[in-house]
């Protein structure tokens, strides 16, 4: 009996001293190859290998999904991967998806519309599923969404509950340049949606080389 | 400012009808107010009296309880040392009683050598008794024409050249013997020498021993007698400890966290990199635990090395069980070393590795090829993850030095800041006696206008009355004939 007592004890404090919050995170990217953005294509896989790879540590996960006409399907999704929890493993893993990503950029493939919320829909319901510690959403597009005559896309109101999604490089189109308050609306716009499907924060990335520092802030907050 | 106003439009008048009204008020509650100030003066200062005494008495009381348990420290610490060299004292002697038989029995026969060397060397074959004088008569007479006589004068003079000669030779060969034997007797002085340098030496050092002794035997009588000076010398050698063994611990401490530092990356291939605990990365536990594992073991160590006496009941374990535990504790201090200086080695390989993957992914792969021909790192690590831990495992020492003398040290701190907390108690019970002379000066000042209007008030009575008492002059002879009175007494 005493025994047991002592032993409920231990697994007690055991349990106590455990650590319930987890700091893997998942990192969803979507890069958008429609007409007027798949000219950045090298660019945001050169980006991704610079800045956001070797911000991964073992046990994160990341996640490329490709912006087209049909974005809310499985077809779309480049690359996911879990890296290992044994740093040289995780390292053998960055190189290997490295070239898959290079591979990515290389294919020529430009999509006719540009379908974002099926893209981000798709991603939502993969971060859910990894369940990770932070989750985060990086989207590389235009963010001008030009969905294909009769395609319906709605955001649930918990879609992208506890995704922190970040808009990165967005491309300034030439009306933009003529009116930049069609831009800043346009991002209001898509910070206001997600603010709708419950997302933990919606920013802006314009310098892509604090990207990892961003990443950091948001696996530790 | 506006609220206290009156009048906000009339700053001026409404400031001096409330100062007015203050001064009014506060002439009043005149008396009251100066008893107050006069008996919370007294109270403070009765109050921060007691307390400077209280604090004086504790510093005292703290002073005195240290001083005992230095004094008492330094006289285990003296009985220690004691008991040490009279322990030397007694394995020297029997040692050196064991050797001196054989010491002395060498010394005697060599002795005796040299006696009979020296005998030897002094021995000469005995001439024939009279052969000389004879030999010399019959050379002595003169020569004839006789052939018969001639014939026999030189036989003789014949037998004396060869009995010269022959004893020429003997004498040499005697001489050459002599000197052999000198000869032989030189390495028999050196040993002999060599032998009285050895007993003189060890004389001299039992004299030192002895006069260490005696050192520490004045020091313990001192101690025991509650010397002074033997207890601000110990107070002074506690400090002296205290700050040596900080400063020791200090560089130890820099060297377990170098230690750290070289471990807790490639920990993460050991253990699951992404885990954490408390929001610390376990692979960063996991090498702090290993550090600390080796003060551990170091503690061991050095305790039944007899350096130490954190554990007592190590000191209590029998020789054979300690060596096996020493065994065992060396051990596990190498496998921590070794295992140490294979995760620098790993460490190295990381973060080249990282370096690498880095480059690749930026796209320049051939730039870091330059910086990896060199196996300097990699060596310099190895070794340092091998010799670190053995750094680190004497910890224990000024560990140990720091627990003791800290005490002592804290409890002169604490007698120090009670001693100055008094002092201050009794500087404040004298502020407090002067604010309470100062403050009724003060008040008296706030409400002189009231204060003088009822001064004169009470002068124009008087004087009425004075007045009055001059129209009734039996009455004021009375009253000067009471002065009088009163003056007198």
């Amino acid at each position: 009996m005493r025994r047991t007592a002592l032993l409920a004890l231990a697994a007690s404090l055991a349990l106590s001293c455990a650590e319930g919050r987890r700091y893997d995170q998942a990192v969803c990217v979507l890069v958008d190859v429609s007409g007027t953005y798949a000219d950045q294509k090298a660019d945001v896989v050169r980006l991704l290998k610079r800045d956001v790879l070797p911000a991964l540590v073992p046990g994160d996960s990341l996640l490329v999904i490709r912006i087209d006409g049909q974005s809310y399907e499985k077809a779309n999704v480049e690359t996911l991967l879990t890296l290992d929890a044994r740093p040289s493993q995780a390292n053998a893993q960055k190189l290997a998806l490295a070239k898959q990503l290079d591979a990515f950029a290389a294919a020529d493939s430009i999509a006719k519309h540009t379908d974002i919320r099926g893209a981000i829909m798709l991603g939502a319901e993969y971060l859910k599923e990894l369940g990770s510690g932070s989750r985060v959403m990086l989207i590389f597009s235009d963010l001008e969404e030009d969905l294909p005559r009769g395609m319906s896309r709605e955001l649930a109101p918990t879609e992208l509950e506890g995704v922190e999604v970040m808009a990165v490089n967005v491309k300034r189109l030439s009306h933009d340049g003529r009116d930049p308050d069609v831009f800043r609306r346009r991002l209001t716009a898509w910070q206001e949606r997600a603010a709708a499907s419950s997302a933990r924060g919606w920013r802006t990335v314009q310098d892509e080389t604090r990207l990892a520092e961003v990443l950091a802030e948001v696996r530790e907050s | 400012m506006d609220a206290i106003l009156l009048w906000p439009g009339q700053p001026v008048l409404s400031l001096v009808v409330l100062w007015l009204a203050s001064a009014l008020a506060l002439w009043v509650a005149r008396e009251p107010m100066r008893e107050l100030f006069e008996r919370l003066g007294k109270h403070l200062e009765e109050s921060l009296d007691a307390a400077g005494r209280w604090c004086k008495a504790a510093a005292e009381e703290l002073r005195k309880r240290s001083r005992s348990a230095l004094l008492a420290a330094g006289g285990l610490e003296l009985q220690s040392k004691l008991e040490k060299q009279f322990q030397r004292i007694d394995q020297g002697f029997s040692e050196r009683l064991g050797q001196y038989s054989g010491l002395h029995r060498q010394l005697t026969d060599l002795l005796a050598n040299l006696e009979g060397d020296y005998q030897k060397s002094g021995d000469s074959p005995p001439d024939v008794p009279g052969w000389a004088g004879a030999v010399e008569s019959i050379a002595g007479i003169p020569s004839s024409d006789d052939p018969n006589v001639k014939k026999i004068l030189e036989g003789v003079k014949r037998s004396l050249d060869e009995a010269q000669k022959k004893a020429l030779d003997t004498y040499r060969k005697d001489t050459a013997e002599r000197h052999r034997i000198l000869e032989r007797m030189r390495p028999l002085w050196k040993d002999a020498r060599g032998l009285l340098e050895g007993m003189s030496e060890a004389v001299s050092r039992a004299l030192e021993t002895t006069t260490r002794v005696n050192g520490y035997i004045d020091d313990y009588g001192r101690v025991r007698n509650d010397d002074r000076a033997a207890a601000r010398a110990l107070t002074f050698s506690a400090a002296k400890l205290f700050a040596v063994s900080l400063l020791v611990l200090g560089v130890a401490l820099g060297g377990a966290f170098v230690n750290f530092q070289l471990i807790a990356l490639p920990m993460s291939e050991l253990v699951p990199a992404g885990a954490r605990l408390g929001g610390v990365p376990v692979a960063t536990i996991s090498a702090l635990v290993i550090v600390l594992m080796e003060v551990a073991v170091g503690v061991f160590v050095m305790d039944l090395l007899g350096f130490t006496e954190l554990f007592p009941r190590l000191a209590h374990v029998s020789a054979g069980r300690r060596r096996l535990l020493l065994g065992v504790a060396l051990g596990g201090l190498f496998f921590l070393a070794a295992v140490e200086s294979s995760l620098a080695v790993l460490r190295e390989m990381i973060v080249e590795a990282d370096a690498a993957l880095k480059h690749a992914l930026a796209g320049q792969e051939g730039t870091i090829a330059a910086a990896t021909t060199s196996r300097i790192p990699v060596v310099g690590q190895a070794v340092l993850g091998f010799v670190l831990p053995w750094i680190v495992a004497m910890v224990a020492i000024p560990l140990e030095m720091l627990l003791d003398s800290s005490r002592h040290v804290f409890a002169w701190l604490a007698a120090l800041l009670a001693s100055g907390a008094g002092s201050l108690a009794f500087v404040l019970a004298r502020v407090a006696r002067g604010l309470a002379s100062v403050l009724p000066s003060l008040y008296d000042a706030y409400v002189s206008v009231p204060l003088r209007i009822e001064r004169a008030l009470k002068r124009g009575r008087e004087e009425a009355s004075a007045r009055e008492e001059g129209a009734k002059p039996g009455r004021r002879a009375r009253t000067k004939l009471e002065l009088g009175e009163e003056t007198g007494s």
